[in-house]
């Protein structure tokens, strides 16, 4: 599937794309592993002993799903269960997750304090709503604001004019972009995550989560993933580069058939994991 | 002097009392300031929480920007009623309310 926009976004999203130049591409070792899953004749097996021969690769994947990382139990503590447990799908969002979200922890700490609470609530709004695997529904919202880093290293003047306009104005960042850029971070981070072969369930709802109506496929995804960042910017947890909330359409409370009671339990629930993100998380210690 | 969990405590803190280990040696002595070298070695040995100052003053001022930081986020989002449910929920957990004493919803 195919991220569809007019012709008018698609020729400023690949004169944005352009000027991103040469990203680096998926390493070669996980493109190994995404081979083995995608063949017909792969084992649970062999997949788990391609991992683990990497070491640095199977820590971060066991960091992201253990409590280091979202403080939640140790369900999960070798690469071998991991497989068992979630799946070859689930892995593979992993693998790739690990190592784009480098570029997240490697942004500014405003950012990836954001990115981390994104990522702890969506795992608890997952559980609660049962949308989806928890730990594979925590990387939408891990990378969700991945164009923000992208953006912010490799086109700087874009960004600082961006930010010129947030500071100035009380409009959100995605709006600033788009009069600056002609498109957002969403769609920039949609296209890189789709290169860099994560599946259309992660690359779909980060790619929309800026829209102004849900998307036809994975609405109930990407309607959550729009919630956990409501509930993120309502905390005031982390900083994305802009200071009003973005709107928070009637829509996405009907597709997740939420009450407002609902809305207050499964916010004091995210409030709790977003309190326990250390403080020095921020200063890369993660 | 109060105890703060540790993930709380920002480098920079005053240490409120000496910390002695189980069999009565020194620690660490009253008055250090906490680096995040000296926060992330007492994490590791397993210390949860620690005695520090707070400065009562200071906890109201970073109480009323926060405030004031709600405020300016949700301007012009007074006809949403969800956005208008989170920001009394952001308010009521500034206030110290969680999930344990959850406020009335009405
Ligand atoms: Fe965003
Ligand atoms: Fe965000």
């Amino acid at each position: 599937m195919m991220i569809y926009f007019n012709e008018q976004t698609n020729e400023k999203l690949e004169d944005v794309l352009n000027r991103l130049g040469r990203l680096p591409p998926l390493p070669e070792s996980i493109q190994r592993i995404n081979r083995m899953i995608d063949s017909e004749q792969t084992t649970l097996d062999a997949v788990g002993h391609e991992i683990a021969k990497d070491y640095a690769l199977s820590a971060q994947v066991l960091q992201l799903i253990n409590s280091s990382f979202y403080g939640f139990s140790d369900r999960i503590s070798s690469i071998k269960q991991a497989v068992v447990l979630l799946g070859l799908n689930v892995i593979r969002t992993l693998t790739g997750t690990s190592w784009v979200s480098e570029m997240i922890k490697d942004s500014s700490k405003g950012l990836h304090h954001h990115s981390l609470a994104t990522a702890r609530t969506s795992y608890v709004l997952s559980g609660a709503l049962s949308i989806g695997e928890p730990e594979e529904i925590a990387s939408l919202g891990l990378l969700h604001d991945l164009g923000k880093a992208v953006l912010a290293k490799f086109l700087p003047e874009d960004f600082q004019q961006v930010r010129n306009i947030t500071d100035h104005n009380n409009i959100c960042f995605h709006q600033a972009e788009l009069e600056v850029l002609g498109v957002t971070h969403a769609v920039v981070a949609g296209r890189l995550l789709q290169k860099w072969n994560l599946p259309e369930r992660v690359v779909q709802p980060i790619s929309h989560h800026h829209d102004e109506k849900l998307p036809d496929a994975f609405r109930k995804e990407t309607a959550l993933l729009r919630l956990a960042d409501l509930m993120v910017r309502a905390e005031g947890c982390g900083y994305v580069g802009d200071l009003s909330m973005p709107d928070f359409p009637g829509e996405i409370a009907e597709e997740l058939h939420l009450s407002l009671a609902d809305l207050h339990m499964l916010a004091d629930e995210a409030y709790d994991q977003m309190r326990r993100i250390p403080r020095y998380i921020g200063d890369r210690a993660l | 002097m109060k105890d703060v969990p540790i993930d709380d405590i920002a480098s920079g803190t005053i240490l409120a009392a000496s910390l002695m280990s189980e069999k009565g040696s020194l620690i660490l002595s009253r008055g250090t300031v906490l680096s995040d070298s000296i926060l992330a070695r007492l994490r590791r040995i397993g210390v949860e929480a620690l005695p520090v100052s707070v400065n009562q003053e200071k906890l109201e001022q970073e109480r009323s920007d926060l405030r004031e930081a709600i405020e300016k986020r949700f301007q012009g989002s007074e006809r949403n009623p969800y956005l208008q449910e989170l920001k009394r929920i952001a308010i009521g957990h500034l206030n110290g309310e969680s999930s344990e004493n959850p406020t009335q919803i009405v």
